[in-house]
């Protein structure tokens, strides 16, 4: 399987399982035309790298990292819009945080009023965001200790 | 003890020739090899015939020797005082003048004092010569001898009060061992007047002459001296290490004596317990043996408080470091094969930290196996380096020891946390801290108190016992409301210190191990529970062993290291073995499930499961069962299988448990939980009303912020944001000792505040 391949978008959202459903539905909406499974690849790695970034903060600048860097170069190159591909991760970093701190003691999910002032910042509609969260908090109900 | 010198002083019109005798036995003997012979000479004519030249008078020898054991005799560690005749009379005015001036300290380095025929009453034998010279004629010497001279009665009333009966080492009194002998024959001092009234006293035969006169090794004379030089000494089983070895061994604090001299100071006092090795380490830090010109160096066993402007350096027993760097040289030097690291994990640490002791143990081992050594009494080589401790602490007032050995117990635990903590009245036990200080049986740093080991062993076991139902009924009645921060940082020092002073069973640790993970201080938890399992393993409670390394290891895992989760899970393994008993290896297999399930590794977590409900059931384990089956119901929830995990709850409650309410309740709120993900909102609902209302009226109110926290989506998703966010807040007001599930109630509360009621379902669409 090469890194080059063009992959429906579909599939390449049954890859990106890290983000969870919620996302991998949202995800064909704003996935560039010519998207490969190597820049899928790179949003899982980035995902991976943010989640062992000890960093207070959710909200980041994709070119302060190595893995950041190569994720949006390919998907600017890809023919993705960059605002939307920051979304799309800073989302999914809430979701990873949120389910780690439910997961292991010490670990301190980012605060979701964080997320909303990025929501506001960027324009993007509110409604979606209280959906999204509501979501999320579903969901960690199936990981808080029991 | 090393190299010790023995200072000779003369009597009247004498000189250091009356020696000679002891001088050749000395010699002769290979025992006394470690000896340096001094002789303080002194002008003593019969008659002053010069009348420029005075002849001096007792204060003014008091003080020449004074100034020759400063000087001429600085390079000395340890010396012993002989006396014959009136030169007993010089050392006595030496000590009090000393001691009357404040100077206690300077008698750091004196261990002995000998007097053989010493007139401390005065001598009626010169009364002939006294009527025959005119009184300017004779010496003050012979004057002063007169009986019941007043400045002879004073100043032997100063050396009984503040030397033989000296209750601690200070500035003005400080006890030296004073030894009296008198001749059978002696015409000259009256026996009465030798022995005046001190209380180590001896008879031997000879005249005032004969007595230091010895013809031989086998004269009583020097049979009695040899052995009070062979007490000095130390013991003949106990070889000290060689000379200019110990910076091998005590290089932190030989450094300092030697930079404080390098940096300029003149007067350097080491202090510290008997034995710990400070002459040697005075030996060790000069150049050659010998002080530089102007500087003084004295031990003291005491820590000098009165003011003495001396740079101070405290000689601790050694540490675990430095017995083990001894205790390799000895083993090396005796050409011997065995083990350092054994030997310190054999034989107990009290007199392993005194340098005498190592060598002593050393020496045995040439002849008895360690192991032996370690069950068995102390060899009396070594009880003899322990025992000056042992008779410190025996000396101590009841109250002091109390404080020692509660101390003992609280060691390494900072002061001010014990005093928050409430284990400690500052008021009460300052003024024995500071007591205890100066007689260096405690030492502080970092406002930290602890005591030696080799000073808690003296301690004795009644006391330890004591001292520690005592602060295990403190820690009890506090801990009872409510394991504060102080505390619970205090508790797994406490429980390490009681570990190794064999009182570990006065403090319920299962019970406090308990308290701290139902109040969060998981930290403390791990700390207090690895010191448990030391416990544990140290009594081969094999079961409790695993079942705490179990618990551990969930914790750990919990905390974010895995690593450490599964290496305790490997120990306890190991400890079980393939054929331990069922129900301990179910117990395995669920943790390791557990740990499994949170590194995201669902099928290994699932067949570990499974092997654990195989061997619950066959050893019909209901509480096991139960507990599996719950764990596998988390495990099909995080892979989103709400059905599979309704399923498990379901079969969790299925099992009938007395007195498990806690874990059922669990698994009913996981239920709710997963009704609530199929849409089975009315059998969610009068599940949570049921629980929560259970909860409300009974004890077990642990699940009751997330049964409120589940109420409150199930609201949210029967669209009632009202009802939700009154219940997310009773939830998020409620007692919820878990931080994952506070953070959760909390975000939830936050967005229903800011943005009302928003339900997703499965497939994204809102409602």
């Amino acid at each position: 399987m090469s890194e080059d391949e063009i992959l429906p978008h579909e599939i390449a959202a049954k890859l990106l399982l890290p983000v969870g459903w919620y996302l991998q539905n949202e995800f064909s909406a704003i996935a560039p035309p010519g998207l490969t499974r190597g820049t899928v690849k790179a949003i899982v790695q980035y995902l991976e790298h943010r989640s062992r970034v000890n960093s207070e903060s959710i909200v980041h600048d994709l070119t302060g990292s190595h893995p950041g860097a190569a994720l949006r170069d390919r998907w600017v190159a890809e023919g993705g819009s960059e605002d939307e591909l920051v979304k799309f991760v800073t989302m999914g970093e809430h979701r990873v945080r949120v389910l780690q701190a439910a997961t292991w003691m010490g670990k301190t999910p980012g605060a979701s009023s964080e997320l909303e002032a990025f929501w506001v910042t960027g324009g993007h509609d509110l409604t979606e965001l209280a959906r999204y969260l509501s979501y999320v908090d579903a969901e960690v109900g199936d990981w808080l200790p029991k | 003890m090393g190299l010790v010198g023995v200072v000779f002083v003369h009597g009247l019109f004498s000189s250091r020739k009356v020696w000679g005798e002891f001088e050749r036995l000395i010699g002769e003997d290979p025992d006394l090899a470690r000896l340096e012979l001094r002789y303080f000479e002194y002008a003593s004519p019969k008659i002053r015939v010069n009348p420029m030249k005075r002849i001096p008078n007792f204060n003014d020898l008091g003080e020449s020797l004074a100034t020759y054991l400063r000087n001429d005799a600085a390079h000395l560690p340890a010396f012993v005082l002989v006396t014959h005749s009136q030169g007993g009379l010089v050392v006595q005015r030496f000590l009090a003048r000393t001691l009357a001036r404040g100077r206690g300290l300077d008698l750091a380095r004196l261990r002995q004092v000998v007097m053989f025929a010493c007139p401390s009453e005065g001598s009626d034998f010169a009364r002939p010569l006294r009527g025959m010279v005119p009184s300017w004629f004779r010496s003050h010497q012979e004057r002063d001898l007169v009986r019941n001279n007043a400045a002879i009665t004073e100043a032997r009333e100063a050396v009984l009060n503040r030397v033989v009966h000296a209750q601690s080492a200070s500035a003005h009194e400080y006890p030296v061992p004073i030894h009296v002998y008198v001749g059978e024959e002696d015409n000259i001092v009256r026996p009465e007047s030798a022995r005046s009234v001190f209380p180590n006293t001896g008879t031997l035969p000879g005249d005032h002459f004969g007595i230091v006169r010895p013809d031989g090794p086998e004269h009583r004379s020097f049979t009695a001296f040899r052995r009070h030089l062979l007490d000095t000494l130390g013991p003949a089983k106990s070889p000290s290490p060689a000379p200019g070895m110990s910076g091998r061994w005590r290089r932190p604090v030989v450094g300092v004596v030697r930079q404080a001299i390098a940096a300029g100071d003149r007067q350097i006092v080491l202090y510290g317990l008997p034995r710990t090795g400070k002459s040697w380490t005075v030996a060790d830090a000069l150049e050659g043996g010998r002080a530089p010109s102007g500087v003084k160096l004295r031990t003291s066993r005491v820590q000098p408080d009165d003011g003495t402007p001396a740079r101070l350096v405290a000689v601790p027993p050694l540490s675990r470091e430095e017995s083990r760097s001894l205790l390799e040289y000895e083993i090396a030097r005796h050409g011997l094969s065995a083990d350092a690291d054994q030997l310190l994990r054999l034989l107990p640490a009290g007199p392993l930290s005194l340098p005498g002791a190592v060598c002593a143990y050393v020496d045995e081992i040439r002849h008895t196996p360690p192991e032996l050594l370690a069950i068995r009494p102390p060899p009396a080589a070594v009880a003899a380096e322990t025992a000056p401790v042992a008779a410190i602490v025996a000396g101590l007032s009841a109250d002091d020891l109390d404080a020692l050995a509660r101390l003992a117990l609280l060691g390494g635990v900072p002061l001010a946390g014990l005093v928050d903590a409430g284990l400690v009245d500052r008021d009460a036990l300052g003024p024995a801290i500071r007591r205890l200080a100066v007689r260096c049986l405690v030492s502080q740093y970092e406002g930290r108190v602890e005591v030696p080991a080799v000073v808690v062993d003296a301690l004795g076991a009644n006391l330890r016992s004591a001292a520690a139902r005592y602060i295990a009924d403190r820690v009890r009645s506090i801990a009872n409301a409510a394991v504060e921060t102080a505390l619970a940082a205090a508790l797994p020092v406490l429980a390490k210190n009681w570990l190794t002073l064999g009182v570990f069973e006065e403090l319920d640790v299962f019970a406090l191990v308990e308290q701290l993970n139902r109040q969060g201080h998981w930290n403390e938890y791990v700390a207090l529970t690895r010191v448990l399992l030391e416990a544990l393993d140290e009594r081969h409670d094999v079961q409790d062993a695993v079942s705490t390394r179990c618990r551990l290891a969930r914790k750990v895992a919990q905390l974010g290291n895995l690593e450490l989760g599964w290496l305790l899970l490997r120990e306890a393994n190991e400890l079980v073995g393939a054929d331990g008993p069922a129900a301990v290896r179910a117990e395995l297999h669920l943790h390791r499930a557990f740990l499994a399930h949170l590194q995201g590794d669902p099928a290994y977590a699932l067949q570990e499961l499974h092997r654990s409900i195989a061997l619950h059931s066959a050893s019909e384990d209901p509480v096991g069962m139960l507990t599996a089956h719950k764990l596998e119901g988390n495990i099909r929830l995080r892979l989103g299988e709400h059905e599979a995990a309704a399923a498990c709850f379901a079969a969790a409650l299925a099992i009938s448990v007395p007195g498990s309410d806690g874990p059922r309740l669990e698994a009913e709120v996981s239920l709710a939980h997963c009704e609530l993900r199929l849409d089975r909102l009315d059998a969610a609902g009068k599940r949570l009303e049921r629980v929560i209302g259970q909860m409300r009226a009974g004890p077990v109110r642990t699940e009751l912020p997330r049964a409120l926290y589940v109420a409150a989506l199930l609201a949210e998703r029967r669209g009632l944001p009202a009802q939700a966010l009154d219940l997310a807040r009773q939830a998020v007001d409620g007692d919820v000792g878990d931080p994952a599930v506070k953070a959760a109630i909390k975000r939830t509360v936050w967005r229903l505040e800011r943005f009302g009621s928003v339900h997703v379902g499965e497939g994204g669409g809102s409602e």
